[in-house]
């Protein structure tokens, strides 16, 4: 089985979950509980947040939640309360879609263009700020495209407009994957466990200590300092401690591998069967491409009976057939059935790659006489 | 545990001699339906009961009594030992809260019970009202009956409602069919049209894998499932019809593709019903709904079929499919998004009013026999 659809999810760090088993079965207790083992559970949480503050900065600190989706909720209904709202057109449904439910619900919310990569047109985006802009979202790594935008700089430049706004950026396909340096100008950052080894159900939203006024969206016993309620998922957070430290400790190394993935990938498609819509510049790990005139979706079972499995921004669906984000990036329909999206894990083979391309190029000839009668 | 269920049945009383033998596959179907369930099935005079079950299942037994074939209705009453004092107290606790109009209607198959039917209902009555000031008797048009029935066996069964259940026949009595099964609306409706009438099912579904979605197929599964709990389980037979779509669409005019479709899984399934033992083809074919469901169309696939082909819905409107569709809870899976028809290779302008002749010219242009055989050969048998 060759899995190239690790931006989906990733399989679980098995030693990581080795390494936190105890917290299920021996120290299992609740981190609220005044007795020792409660202290131990409260301990490992605490050590988890020195790990995350130590990777994202001192001046930054995490509050964990259940998932990347809670996370960008929770800084979104935090902030849009009064004056507008201003996001891309590339992001993810978890920010996407509360957004657009506030602007059909009366609210201002502004959504920026993008370019043909997936990326923010960042002009576009400065161009919405204004005196009464509250909050700003942008995606780090487009999740369909693997397209980066530079969040430090735009965060900048939407500062220089209007300082007291609150800049919000997606991280959930960009931590692990690409350098995430944050600086000074980012206020929350969304991350999620599963998409680097951790477990689903896991998230974490990295807040600047100097932003008071976050609101918690789950109310409850108080945990994580009022701002995110309910009992710890403790093992969870331990998994995505070590899976976090992992991914700094081998950054380079894996991100030399995908990278040279993502070439050996793209150096074998056939571009007569295939446009592909990353640019160059985009995050190694995600790579979208289209058989033009073809089923995305057909290609993918194609594939899967060659124990291959990847990604689709199409379904045979009657409802939403196209990808959002790319109908947005402007592409016509004859790409838009097309679309198939692979995307690498630090361990996957250099040889699954080549064939996996190979798989791709004969399966859409294969499709392409079939549906032509070539 | 001192509630029981009894279970009432209909047409089977019209059966003269084979009464006994549509009895006993009722019986048979329904200690199948309850069969996860702890409780003990017994005959009583015209009806069954189900007793010593756990009461917090009640619901889920009458649920699946619902679904079988032939039962024509089933009370949930209370089971007392029989002498007044009991039949009163019961009988008041059953009135407990309700309001409006009831009477009470005592049946005594004990002859020797003490008091007469006439004076029990009386009684009962007249107790129910000094502890129920919100109601009032009623013996013509009550709200609710208190139904009493005081049986041999020295227990009396109360209950006030009677809830209706599928009606029809017991499944099995009236043969086997294979019905053709998509992922629309129709199909399943018209598989439990049939089983209402006692006919045992199996199913055949079309996929058309990679270019249908493992959903779809998935979806055809939940729905089989479905019409299965009408006929005591089914069996699917699932076949790959890649191959014969890509035939004709490579072979043949591409307005011909779903007339030429119809016809190869007409074929297929006489096939697999002929190798099955089962005696009709049934499909949920709705005149005009759509342009395989002309009388033209119809009669292009038809003219394929040896065996009976049996529409149950012909004549009805969508609207209607849908209401049947609704209550024997099939509609919401049949509305989910996933084609279970690959239109990668459907026409624009699939012909409305085939010829008959020219679509056997068409079908000329094919290895008809060599198709089918393949895809016989690659059948998938899901039991479910």
């Amino acid at each position: 089985m060759i899995y190239l659809d690790n931006a989906a999810t990733t399989k679980v760090n098995i030693d990581a979950v080795k390494k936190a088993e105890y917290l299920l079965f021996d120290e299992f207790y609740n981190p609220s509980a005044k007795y020792h083992g409660g202290i131990t559970a409260q301990n490992v949480i605490k050590q988890a947040k020195n790990t995350f503050s130590k990777v994202f900065g001192a001046n930054f600190e995490a509050i964990f939640t259940s998932c990347g989706t809670e996370s960008d909720n929770t800084a979104i209904y935090s902030y849009t309360k009064r004056g507008n709202a201003v996001t891309t057109l590339g992001e993810h449904s978890a920010v996407f879609a509360p957004l657009d439910s506030i602007m059909k619900s009366g609210g201002d919310v502004r959504f920026a263009k993008i370019n043909s990569d997936g990326s923010v047109n960042v002009e576009n985006l400065l161009s919405l700020i204004d005196n009464n802009t509250t909050f700003v979202s942008v995606v780090h790594v487009n999740n369909e495209t693997g397209a980066i935008n530079d969040i430090n700089s735009i965060a900048k430049r939407c500062k220089e407009k209007n300082p007291r706004l609150v800049f919000h950026s997606d991280g959930v396909q960009a931590f692990g994957k690409i350098s995430v340096k944050l600086s000074n100008y980012i206020d929350l950052y969304s991350l999620s466990a599963h998409k680097i080894g951790g477990l689903k159900g896991v998230g974490a939203l990295i807040k600047n200590k100097s932003l008071k006024s976050l609101k918690p969206y789950i109310i409850g016993g108080g945990q994580e300092n009022g701002l995110r309620s309910g009992t710890e998922n403790v093992f969870g957070i331990n998994v995505f401690e070590t899976v976090l430290l992992d991914k700094i400790v081998n950054f380079d190394k894996n991100f030399k591998h995908v990278t040279a993935l993502k070439e050996e990938f793209l150096s074998k498609i056939d571009k007569t069967l295939f446009k592909v819509i990353s640019s160059d510049n985009s995050s190694p790990y995600v790579i979208s491409l289209s058989a033009v005139g073809l089923k995305g979706e057909v290609l993918q079972h194609m594939l899967e009976k060659d124990g291959i499995f990847v990604g689709t921004g199409s379904a045979c669906s009657a409802k939403n057939p196209f990808s959002r984000v790319l109908k947005e990036a402007g592409y016509d329909e004859k790409v838009l059935n097309g679309i198939i999206r692979i995307s690498f894990n630090s361990d996957t083979q250099l040889s699954d790659v080549a064939f996996t391309s190979q798989k791709l190029n004969e399966n859409a000839m294969n499709l392409k006489r079939a549906m032509y009668n070539l | 545990m001192n509630k029981v269920i009894i279970i009432r049945w209909g047409e089977i009383h019209l059966k003269g001699k084979n009464r006994g033998i549509f009895e006993k596959m009722l019986e048979n179907n329904i200690k199948h339906a309850i069969k996860d369930f702890e409780c003990t099935f017994k005959k009583i005079s015209g009806r069954y009961l189900i007793k010593d079950f756990e009461e917090f299942y009640i619901e889920d037994i009458m649920n699946k009594l619902s679904k079988v074939s032939g039962v024509h209705s089933a009370s949930v009453c209370e089971l007392v030992k029989s002498d007044i004092e009991h039949i009163i107290e019961k009988s008041i606790e059953i009135c407990k809260g309700r309001s409006g109009t009831f009477k009470v209607d005592t049946k005594r198959a004990d002859k020797s019970f003490p008091i007469l039917s006439v004076e029990v209902s009386k009684k009962v009555g007249g107790e129910i009202l000094k502890s129920n000031k919100d109601l009032k008797v009623d013996v013509v048009s009550p709200s609710f009956t208190v139904n009493i029935d005081i049986r041999e066996s020295g227990e009396t069964l109360i209950f006030t409602d009677t809830v209706k259940m599928m009606g029809g026949m017991p499944s099995g009595a009236s043969g086997k069919g294979l019905l053709m099964i998509s992922g629309g609306i129709d199909s399943p409706v018209a598989g439990y049209m049939m089983a209402k009438r006692g006919m045992k099912l199996e199913a055949v579904h079309f996929h058309s894998y990679p270019y249908t979605s493992e959903q779809a197929k998935e979806k055809v599964i939940e729905l089989t499932k479905a019409v299965g709990e009408y006929t005591g389980g089914i069996k699917l037979y699932v076949v790959s019809f890649t191959e014969i779509q890509e035939a004709i669409h490579r072979c043949c005019k591409e307005e011909y593709m779903i007339t030429l479709m119809r016809r190869f899984m007409m074929k297929i399934s006489e096939k697999i019903a002929r190798n099955n033992g089962l005696q009709a083809i049934i499909t949920g074919e709705s005149l005009g709904q759509v342009a395989s469901q002309t009388i033209e169309s119809i009669t292009s696939s038809n003219s394929v079929a040896t065996m009976p082909v049996l529409r149950p819905l012909i004549a009805f409107d969508k609207i209607d499919i849908i209401q049947i569709s609704e209550k024997i809870g099939t509609y919401e899976t049949s509305i989910l998004p996933y084609e279970d028809c690959c239109t990668v290779f459907l026409p624009k302008h699939p012909l409305i009013k085939p010829n008959l002749k020219k679509v056997e010219i068409e079908e000329g242009n094919l290895d008809v026999e060599g198709l089918i055989n393949n895809a016989l050969n690659n059948v998938e048998i899901i039991e479910l």
